[in-house]
């Protein structure tokens, strides 16, 4: 069964209850919310997530409108996990964005069995294609683009690199997060795809989500093999532009945007290690959709071709450990 | 008689190295402090050396440049953008004989 499968009021209920308990990628959450129609907005991004078979979960999660004067004043949504709040009420209309941010908190510093990079990840024929980068760059963008082209979405925020299967990426196809003018220019270039709640005003502008594909969220279990690592920034008016950069000093750059490598010690230093062993890495400027995709195919399907990747995957040792 | 100082890599503070063929950089990860360093392939090749077994600034150029002698200048080049360089990241430590 998939979370779809209720009607908007038996999941209202289910919420308003003891919870709806999905499958998210390796994790299982459940969800529980007093808010008014917060079931509808997750029925339209959630809704062919797999119903968890587990008696336990991952994360539970609540979102409530605080008691007192801001139930009714300018109202406000709270966020809490297994009885913690991390973060300050935001705004109503900012609930289901507030849920996002909050499930990525609840993954990124909880979830350390993974060495966890900031990151977009999809895939095509097996293989991902990487692109950490920080806010404004571009990142989602771009991702939301290959996705509706058919690239698998595996995240649009936090790279999973497995610890146990070196050079592995692990899918958590969520919805992607687009901010301003990239809401508009995602609609555009893909209107089929699915746009969850506008919330404006948000610490990062104007945010709106489009919902993972039912096949990403189908082949939710399945792993890619890193072999691209790309460093994208969106440049107005710039002709596609693809350019090698050394791996050591892209190694630096992913470490940098990683939310557990220290954490993670050797075996962080390690799984980073086979993730560039695996990939070809490059520096990407764009700003035209139907242009830089194209290119991007191109690239990885030239790389799935290319020895190294045997070469490397079969050397898990790497060049030159100390 | 003077004192000749060794340095070394503490095996406590072992050093984790990544490389790739046809860079010029290399990436050192030390474990225990998780701290991470971008350095040359030069660095790199003294930090291994160190790691192998403490040698002198003399016997780290001996063993770099076979060949060459242990001119003054360029053991201090050694001592100074190197073995100094790396005592202060924590890197290596020295101890006199």
């Amino acid at each position: 069964m998939i979370v779809a499968d209720y009607s908007e009021e038996a999941l209202q209920s289910l919420i308003a209850g003891s919870g709806l308990r999905f499958d998210v990628g390796p994790f299982v959450v459940n969800l529980q919310s007093s808010l008014d129609n917060f079931a509808a907005d997750i029925r339209l991004m959630y809704g062919t997530c797999p119903l968890s078979t587990q008696s336990f979960a991952d994360f539970h999660v609540r979102l409530d409108q605080p008691f007192g004067l801001r139930r009714w004043f300018r109202p406000q949504t709270n966020f809490t996990q297994d009885g913690r709040t991390p973060f300050k009420p935001l705004p109503l209309e900012q609930s289901f964005a507030m849920f996002e941010w909050g499930l990525n908190w609840c993954v990124s510093s909880q979830c350390h069995q993974y060495l966890i990079v900031h990151a977009a990840v999809v895939e095509r024929a097996g293989l991902a294609l990487i692109m950490p980068a920080p806010p404004g760059s571009g990142k989602s963008t771009l991702c939301a683009g290959l996705v509706a082209r058919g690239w698998r979405l595996l995240t649009d925020e936090l790279a999973l690199v497995s610890l146990e299967q070196p050079g592995e990426v692990i899918a958590l196809p969520r919805p992607i997060s687009l901010k301003n003018e990239s809401i508009d220019v995602i609609r555009e270039f893909a209107p089929q795809q699915v746009i969850g709640p506008i919330a404006h005003d948000t610490a990062k502008g104007t945010v709106a989500h489009m919902a993972a594909p039912p096949e990403s969220i189908r082949r939710g279990t399945e792993t890619a093999t890193s072999r691209l690592l790309i460093f994208p920034k969106y440049i107005p008016g710039a002709s596609t532009s693809i350019v090698p950069r050394q791996k050591a000093a892209s190694f630096m750059e992913l470490a940098e945007q990683s939310f557990n490598f220290n954490v993670l010690g050797e075996l962080g230093f390690q799984a980073l290690k086979q993730v560039l062993d695996n990939c070809d890495c490059y520096d990407l400027s764009y700003s035209d959709l139907d242009d830089v995709i194209p290119a991007l195919e191109q690239l990885i399907d030239a790389s799935g071709a290319s020895p190294a990747l045997d070469a490397s995957l079969t050397n898990s040792g790497g060049a030159t450990d100390g | 008689m003077r004192a000749s100082t060794t340095w070394f890599v503490n095996p406590v503070n072992p050093l984790f190295f990544a490389a790739w063929p046809g860079e010029d950089a290399v990436v050192a990860y030390q474990s225990t402090s998780g701290d991470t360093h971008l350095i040359s392939a030069m660095g790199a090749a003294v930090l291994e050396l160190l790691q192998a077994a403490p040698l002198s600034a003399e016997a780290v150029f001996k063993d770099l440049f076979p060949d060459e002698e242990p001119v003054a200048e360029a053991l201090a080049t050694l001592r100074n953008n190197f073995l100094i360089h790396f005592e202060q990241l924590g890197l290596i430590e020295k101890s006199l004989s």
